[in-house]
């Protein structure tokens, strides 16, 4: 049986999940326009983590856009394998993720609330895993009550709650200590091993990028355009997968 | 000090300037600076609100005001808040919207009277339709802006949680918006008194308090009169504080969105 991603959903393959085919994005008039992402060709597979690694500017956020379906792309398309793939998101500006009124159960509650579940009950399971986190004090918490890194901490609670097929992450944790980071990534391992679900993620850390995820893409520009992927799942040892990608990132982006 | 006591403090000294203020004016009169002829002695006026205090004539004007004034104020703000989200949230409805509501916004209410009047004619109808007006036209353009800022800023989000066009609105752009709606809402409640005092003085035929102020005045009994207008310090002042308490709620409701950062 084929997905709507042209891959294989039985057998040793895992299921396709998204995929942007030749995806691009022009900003401007016609004549003026700025290419912001130039033919990019990228697929999420169920229980992988894929990360994406390039330079300031060059694209990568507007591309997770395009991916979460608010960005259109002015070329290409981003395929979704079936009407029931739910894609979430965390965006790289903190107080973009959450709502100022609302406490961080209530925040962590949002997807719940706003698809017209019960406030009682969405705020009961919100609690629940706020509490299995190990973040039941922030539930009666207002955002503006937090640190950023506790923010970023109930952005990830509220997909880990309500959890996505897809969860795209840009620079989701830049305001975690190590501890908090540490956690976190074994969050997102459990997520993906959940089945029918993946992670894309942006990070500009090298080393902890090949320390958690299954392939890296170097992005390279504007425009944005996919200039290297990285299998690491074949590497034995942490360690040669970071020397792997680092390898691939100083021929790409001519570090010395 | 504790802050309750703060508070209490102030609102006290704030009573204490209401007084010296009356001081300052029995002052006045009595040492002959003002005549009494123009400004009546605060005592007198005092003794005279206490005494039409007594009379169903008193209490039947301020029922008939703040009856025009409620549902003027009702209709107004709902249909202005309406509006004004409406435009919030759609391009196309702000930019519909917004050159006709500037045009009429710039058009004094009180203008508005004579054409009322001929063309509803005399009395309260008239008077709730020119304040009504008045409200809507004032609670739009804050709404709609604060509306636009809340939709733009939390637009992103509600598309990552696929909410639908009325969860948007109800979650995110109502919430966002709510301290400056009901700030523009105050505004408006004390424009639609204002246009109906005027509007009970200028068509409004012999009832309400706007009418028993210009008959006094021109039987010359200035105290009653006075007394009043003092009545409609205190009821402004009344619909003010109630405005104060919804918003002071609203912004603990809203966790004070900027408040400083714990670390």
């Amino acid at each position: 049986m084929r997905s709507p991603c042209g891959r294989e959903t039985s057998g040793a393959g895992a299921r396709c999940l998204l995929r942007a085919e030749n995806l691009s994005l022009r900003i401007g008039a016609d004549a003026d326009a700025r290419p912001i992402v130039a033919g990019v060709d990228l697929t999420l597979h169920a229980g992988e983590m894929v990360g994406l690694l390039g330079p300031n500017g060059c694209g990568k956020t507007s591309l997770l856009r395009m991916l979460a379906g608010i960005l259109r792309p002015t070329g290409g398309a981003v395929r979704r394998a079936g009407a029931d793939v739910s894609v979430g998101m965390i965006s790289q500006h903190v107080a973009a993720n959450l709502l100022p009124w609302l406490t961080g159960a209530d925040n962590v509650a949002l997807p719940g609330r706003v698809q017209g579940r019960s406030p009682r009950r969405s705020r009961r399971e919100a609690a629940q895993k706020l509490d299995t986190l190990g973040l039941g004090h922030l539930a009666d918490r207002y955002p503006h009550q937090l640190s950023g890194g506790q923010q970023q901490l109930l952005a990830l609670a509220r997909w880990l709650a309500n959890p996505p097929n897809v969860l795209l992450i840009d620079e989701g944790w830049s305001m975690l200590d190590f501890v908090q980071r540490e956690r976190v990534y074994g969050y997102l391992r459990d997520f993906c091993a959940q089945g029918h679900r993946c992670i894309c993620l942006v990070s500009h850390n090298v080393g902890e990028l090949a320390g958690v995820v299954d392939r890296g893409c170097l992005i390279s520009g504007p425009p944005a355009t996919i200039a290297d992927e990285i299998e690491l799942t074949q590497h034995a040892t942490c360690a040669h997968r970071v020397e792997a990608l680092w390898e691939s990132a100083r021929r790409i982006f001519a570090i010395a | 000090m504790g802050i309750r006591k703060t508070h209490l403090r102030d609102s006290l000294i704030g009573l204490l300037l209401i007084g010296l203020v009356l001081a300052i004016w029995e002052v006045v009169v009595r040492v002959g600076w003002v005549s009494p002829l123009a400004l009546p002695l605060p005592t007198g006026v005092i003794q005279s609100a206490a005494e039409l205090a007594l009379t169903a004539e008193f209490w039947r004007n301020w029922g008939r005001t703040l009856g025009v004034w409620i549902a003027a104020f009702a209709a107004g703000t709902g249909a202005g808040l309406a509006l004004g989200f409406a435009a919030g949230v759609s391009a196309r409805a702000w930019r519909m919207l917004l050159p006709l509501l500037g045009y009429l916004r710039a058009i004094p209410p009180i203008a508005l009277f004579p054409v009322a009047l001929v063309a509803i004619g005399p009395g309260g109808l008239s008077i709730g339709v020119v304040a009504g007006l008045a409200s809507a036209l004032y609670v739009f353009p804050g709404t709609a802006e604060a509306a636009r800022q809340s939709a733009a800023r939390y637009r992103e989000l509600a598309l990552i949680l696929s909410a639908s066009q009325p969860a948007f609105l109800r979650h995110f752009v109502a919430p966002g918006a709510a301290v400056q709606a009901l700030a523009s809402s105050r505004v408006s409640a004390t424009v639609a008194f204002a246009v109906c005092i005027a509007g009970e003085m200028l068509i409004g035929g012999r009832s309400g308090v706007g009418a028993a102020v210009l008959d006094f005045s021109e039987r010359y009994r200035l105290e009653e009169a006075y007394a009043y207008i003092l009545a409609m310090g205190l009821v402004g002042l009344v619909i003010d504080l109630v405005f104060a308490r919804i918003t002071r709620l609203q912004i603990v409701e809203s966790a004070a969105m900027w408040g400083p950062e714990e670390s």
